[in-house]
């Protein structure tokens, strides 16, 4: 924790760019307790604040790989400011769902209910299909999608020849994701 | 924008990724607006991709959480490092001294401990014996049987020669009549004659008497005023005399050192009185069979020194509940020991179980006049553990409990506390 202290947000940043993923835990450590008195003093649970700061933390990370991240003020007060942001966006929606619980529970749920829910199914298909498929073509898929890389980028964390190497290798991993979670969908719901 | 164009340049994944322009985007929704085909592609675009964020979310996550309760983990193990190495500095930053000070008493009675036998002291340049082991001593009380059987069958045959050389023996003593100095010398003549009983008599009270004594009278005698029975008698007896001497000086007189008898040995014949006075008194039968030490004048009572504080700061009671008679020769030393309630803090009173203080003193005013009261610095723990001796003329070692040995000078009467254990 005293070594953690010391470490610069420069540093930190630096890591996320190098893809080391080893920084995620000690963003966790560094800035659990400013991101957590911010979210508990706005009504979260250790939970919520806890979810809250590893959402601050991916957010930074996608914005750091995707080259959208610009160090121009502490890193602490980037994610306060990320986990605030999400926090509110996390109370509306709690607030929405509780008013639009009906009260008379025989009627049929609200259609965003049922959205949500086939989302998240679709969702855990999607995942499910991501395990099927090569752990390369996984790789690649989440650093294009995920973390929006450059294909220079993944061509140098994946050892690809080059970038069009990179592109080629996406577009067959992307077809054969495709076809896993076709496979997997009911017959009405086919994409 | 049309079809192609859209797949071609993965306008789809553009769209989803926010990277269109505002005038691209628009440009887009546009089309979807018309185009069923686009529409499908980009739901499919759209399941995959929000489909590998929230997989890439969620891995992460649980990534976080792997690498957060490691590294409490290894935070908890730094933290028990340091909490040690705190624990360490306290303990001899803080506890150590503290137990130190509190058993310095301890520390320092070791440090002042005698040295074993068979090293030379610095200071008196002595000699000491090695202690003797359970068997050697075992050893040594199986050869004094034979030797006093010897001693009797020597004064048998010695009674038989006699008988027989009367007549030699008269003419003898004649001749000693006529000179004063050779009668003296026939007194001790006499007194080698009657060794074996002496020595039987007094070697287990005075180890440092006997062999010196004989030898000194041996030498003093002249060959020529004896006859050869005579001398041969006198060689035997002062051989028997040495011989129950080192047996007896090795396990009845751990503090007197052969150096010491070697000296009483040489001693001449008009010391031979003080030399009988040597005294070997031990009241305690355990320290014949301990160590010898050599005597360290130069090592510290400290201990000695924290008790005589304690002892002038409180009341002192000299009443006599003891008395031990140390008899040997002519002389006698009575030893006064008697309890000394000193009032004591509880740390001390803890420790010593009693207190005793020891009066000497002598019925032999020509010999040693004194009044010696060592108690006022002297606190020993058990009473029974109290011997003195007389290593040579002029000195007296007074041990008590082999934890503190007084040198008395008695000439001078003078108390040097000389030795602590």
């Amino acid at each position: 924790m005293l070594k953690l202290n010391r470490v610069s947000d420069e540093s930190l940043v630096e890591r996320i760019r190098k893809n080391d993923r080893t920084v995620l835990g000690d963003l966790f450590i560094k800035f659990e307790k400013v991101v957590f008195k911010h979210i508990q003093m706005h009504g979260g649970s250790l939970d919520d604040a806890k979810d809250m700061l590893q959402e601050s933390i991916i957010v930074l990370w996608q914005n750091v790989s995707a080259g959208r991240f610009k160090l121009q003020s502490k890193l602490s007060t980037y994610l306060v400011a990320v986990a605030k942001n999400k926090w509110m966006v996390e109370m509306r929606t709690r607030k929405r769902f509780v008013q639009d619980d009906p009260p008379d529970h025989a009627q049929p749920a609200e259609p965003g209910i049922l959205d949500k829910i086939v989302n998240d199914e679709t969702l855990e298909r999607v995942r499910i299909a991501l395990e099927q498929i090569t752990p390369i073509c996984k790789q690649l898929l989440l650093l294009f999608y995920f973390e929006e890389r450059s294909m220079e980028e993944i061509a140098e964390i994946l050892s690809f020849a080059n970038m069009n190497v990179a592109k080629a290798k996406k577009y067959q991993c992307k077809k054969a994701l495709q076809d896993v979670v076709m496979q997997s969908m009911p017959e009405g719901r086919r994409i | 924008m049309n079809c192609e164009y859209i797949l071609q340049n993965e306008i789809h994944e553009k769209y989803l990724k926010g990277l269109l322009t505002d005038d691209q985007k628009a440009q887009y929704e546009s089309h979807l607006k018309s185009c069923e085909s686009c529409r499908n592609a980009f739901e499919n675009e759209k399941v995959l991709f929000e489909g590998i964020q929230y997989t890439g979310r969620e891995a992460m996550k649980l990534e976080i959480e792997r690498q957060v309760e490691k590294l409490r983990e290894e935070q908890t193990e730094t933290d028990w490092t340091l909490i040690f190495k705190v624990a360490a500095v306290l303990f001899f930053l803080v506890i150590m001294p503290g137990t130190l000070y509190f058993l310095n008493t301890d520390l320092f009675t070791k440090k002042a401990e005698m040295a074993p036998i068979g090293k030379v002291d610095s200071m008196t340049g002595i000699e000491m014996e090695e202690t003797e082991s359970a068997s050697e001593i075992a050893k040594l009380e199986e050869m004094e049987e034979p030797v006093a059987e010897r001693e009797s069958s020597s004064r048998r045959e010695t009674k038989e020669e006699k008988s027989v050389s009367t007549s030699r023996g008269k003419e003898i003593s004649d001749d000693l009549r006529t000179d004063k100095s050779i009668s003296e010398k026939r007194d001790d003549l006499e007194s080698i004659h009657d060794l074996p009983e002496s020595v039987e008599g007094t070697a287990d009270k005075d180890a440092v008497s006997g062999a010196g004594v004989v030898e000194s009278v041996s030498k003093q005698i002249a060959p020529s005023t004896l006859s050869d029975m005579e001398r041969e008698r006198t060689t035997t007896a002062a051989a028997q005399a040495k011989k129950i001497e080192t047996g007896k000086m090795q396990r009845k007189a751990p503090a007197v050192s052969p150096q010491m008898s070697r000296l009483a040995a040489e001693e001449p014949v008009k010391e031979q009185k003080i030399s009988e006075l040597s005294l070997e008194n031990d009241l305690d039968s355990e320290q014949k069979k301990g160590t010898v030490y050599k005597l360290s004048p130069s090592q510290p009572i400290l201990l000695q020194e924290n008790y005589m504080k304690s002892a002038d700061s409180g009341r002192i009671k000299s009443e006599s509940l003891n008395t031990l008679n140390f008899s040997s020769g002519y002389k006698q030393i009575v030893a006064n020991i008697a309890p000394l309630p000193v009032d004591l803090d509880k740390k001390m009173k803890d420790k010593v179980t009693n207190t005793f203080k020891v009066i000497l003193h002598s019925k032999s005013p020509d010999l040693i006049n004194m009044d010696w009261y060592p108690q006022f610095d002297v606190s020993v723990y058990q009473p029974d553990k109290i011997s003195i001796t007389q290593p040579d003329k002029s000195n007296l070692l007074i041990n008590f409990n082999e934890k503190y040995i007084y040198k008395v000078d008695i000439s001078k009467d003078t108390t040097e506390a000389i030795l602590q254990k």
